[in-house]
């Protein structure tokens, strides 16, 4: 406990030093009234505001750093506490795709495989609904945009149980991953409402001009505002990417007593939850499932960030 | 197109409308009506996937709230009240706090934000398994900086010990949303508000609990809303890391069971419908609550 006492203390005399020499130094006429509001007060501020940001990013940062340390360290190594590895090896990243058992190949091409249909389907008629929304006037449309929005109240829970075995019995889809790419083509509540506030803010010109030259409402949504829309659907498909490719419910109910279909997730969780003595493979299968994620991160980040739901837009 | 008698232009939107809203609408009544109205009935009934349902009248929900016997539902139910209470506090205060020192918008505090905003677009399974050999109390590091503050000994997941390990791991992969809908919300109040407080004499302090906390009280109640909302139905990390049956969601999956020959499905059925009307009465409570303190307009 000392230590930390110590630690703290000296962190606290720091800082009292710190203000007294300015103290000092302005009392003594050495530094301008001026100069010392900016050492004793603005620059404080500063240095601790990017202090706390510094530490939380380490923070954030720090699982991941671990885990791809740990994944360089062999067997014993692991059981050391310092994350640095003695010796940096390679072999439990080229293992990991080497072992028949894990077949995390094929976990990273069935994550691709069942995240990516639901997503450009799903988009597309997310788009559509979200036009039909916004730009076209017919009976109860507002009603409909109600009862749309209120679904995303009802809670998954209820449906957690029966939709598997609606699945299981009345369409027969077990051990497929239908159930994990039928339901998202469908579109999501979630996207129409993005879209459709994107799609409230393109001029209502637009659709006449189109129609003046002869376009039906059909042809305006595929020729005029479908083009034009691409980058909010582009942020869209991105997010829902990223979304199936992260997915670990579903499929552990719906393919996890099959191995060959296994996605990423359930290779990851199946490891983890029965192989804990291999912890650096572990690692390093974790490090490179969350690679993908990353990488579409650091190349899309513009799309993760910008379609953050303002507020604003649930007002009621 | 022609006029009508009544002088509405007569189009054709009714139909495009029908096309354009069907894929929604088969999507909704197929797998989110349906299921509910399947779950109600077989809330109602026993049923193991073999035989065709048995109606057994109230007998589930008799069982589910006989507190006494069925101490695991009711047991998760406690645990995931507090959790959920506690994290979506954690959350808006933390995304709250780094919000406003990410205030300013530079090159700095962005990359800043993108570093602070990387757990939200990870893996929840990659991301839990590795915090769980972090909790490991022999060798992982979290136990070492404990060791340098002069705990020597530490269980990370001894029952009284979950809770605040499950909610640093939590606040670590969660209060990236909140500090995105904060920054987003802090950059649209008008400076003239902060100029004219200053020229009052407000301090910083005042400034920031008479201006910026109403100006974002939308974006609070949004987060508190879904937040509470959604960490009421917080399963897949505590699945990842373990720790089976310690939410509800998780034991309503555990009673479903793996695999047939499981007669529980309407009981599991019945905990789904009553929790999943508790979380959404949960969430009408809050929107009536919200008028008293959430102010949409400058």
């Amino acid at each position: 406990m000392y230590r930390a006492w110590i630690f703290i203390g000296a962190i606290v005399a720091l800082v009292a030093a710190w203000f007294a020499v300015c103290k000092i130094l302005y009392s003594a006429k050495r530094i301008s009234a001026n100069r010392y509001g900016y050492l004793a007060r603005v620059f404080p501020m500063r240095f601790l505001k990017y202090l706390l940001l510094v530490i939380a990013a380490f923070a954030i940062l720090m699982p991941f750093m671990y885990a791809l340390l740990l994944g360089f360290k062999t067997g014993d190594d692991v059981f050391r506490q310092s994350p640095i590895p003695e010796k940096f090896v390679f072999t439990n990243y080229v293992e990991i795709f080497r072992d028949g058992d894990i077949r995390l190949l094929s976990g990273i091409l069935n994550s691709f495989a069942y995240a990516l249909p639901p997503c450009i389907v799903g988009v597309l008629s997310s788009t559509m609904a979200a036009y039909a929304l916004s730009r076209l006037h017919f009976k109860g449309r507002d009603k409909i945009f109600g009862l749309l929005f209120a679904t995303i109240c009802i809670p998954g829970v209820i449906t957690l149980i029966p939709s598997y075995i609606m699945f299981a019995k009345l369409y027969n889809w077990t051990d497929t991953p239908l159930p994990l790419i039928i339901p998202g083509m469908c579109g999501s509540v979630t996207v129409i409402f993005f879209l459709r506030q994107f799609l409230l803010g393109l001029p209502r010109e637009l659709d006449e001009a189109g129609i003046i030259d002869g376009l039906n409402k059909g042809g305006v949504f595929f020729y005029i505002i479908m083009p034009l829309s691409w980058p909010a659907m582009l942020a869209q498909f991105l997010l829902a990417f990223n979304g199936g490719y992260n997915d670990f419910m579903g499929p552990l109910m719906y393919i996890g007593s099959n191995k060959q279909l296994y996605t990423i997730q359930l290779t990851v969780y199946s490891m983890y939850s029965s192989n804990v003595k291999q912890i650096e493979k572990v690692m390093a299968t974790c490090t490179v499932a969350l690679i993908p994620s990353i990488v579409l991160f650091a190349f899309a980040q513009k799309y993760f960030l910008g379609s953050a739901v303002s507020a604003d837009s649930i007002k009621g | 197109m022609a006029y009508k008698r009544s002088g509405k232009l007569k189009n054709h939107d009714g139909l495009w409308g029908a096309i354009f809203l069907s894929p929604i609408a088969i999507g909704m009544i197929l797998f989110i009506l349906i299921p509910i109205g399947y779950a109600v009935y077989l809330s109602f009934t026993r049923y193991d996937m073999f035989n065709a349902p048995t109606f057994v009248g109230w007998r589930n929900y008799q069982r589910l709230f006989d507190i006494s016997k069925e101490t695991q539902f009711w047991s998760s139910f406690k645990n995931i009240f507090v959790f959920a209470v506690l994290i979506t506090l954690l959350n808006v205060f933390v995304g709250l706090v780094i919000a406003c020192l990410l205030k300013r918008g530079g090159r700095i505090e962005n990359f800043f934000k993108v570093i602070l905003y990387l757990p939200m677009v990870c893996s929840v399974v990659a991301t839990t398994s590795i915090w769980g050999w972090m909790y490991n109390s022999v060798y992982g590091p979290l136990i070492g900086i404990l060791k340098f503050f002069g705990v020597e000994r530490y269980e990370f997941f001894a029952p009284s010990h979950v809770l605040p390990s499950m909610l640093l791991m939590c606040l670590w992969s969660g209060f990236g949303g909140s500090m995105l809908l904060y920054f987003a919300a802090l950059k649209n109040i008008p400076g003239h508000l902060y100029e004219a407080a200053e020229i009052d004499g407000a301090t910083p302090v005042q400034s920031f609990f008479k201006i910026t906390l109403p100006m974002v009280s939308p974006t609070t109640f949004y987060l508190l809303l879904t937040g509470l909302v959604g960490s009421l139905q917080a399963y897949s990390q505590f699945l990842a890391i373990g720790l089976d049956g310690y939410t509800p969601v998780l034991v309503i999956y555990k009673y479903a069971g793996h695999g047939y020959g499981n007669t529980t499905y309407g009981y599991s059925c019945a905990m789904g419908v009553f929790y999943g009307i508790l979380i959404a009465v949960i969430a009408a409570i809050n929107f009536r609550l919200s008028k008293f303190w959430v102010g949409y307009d400058v």
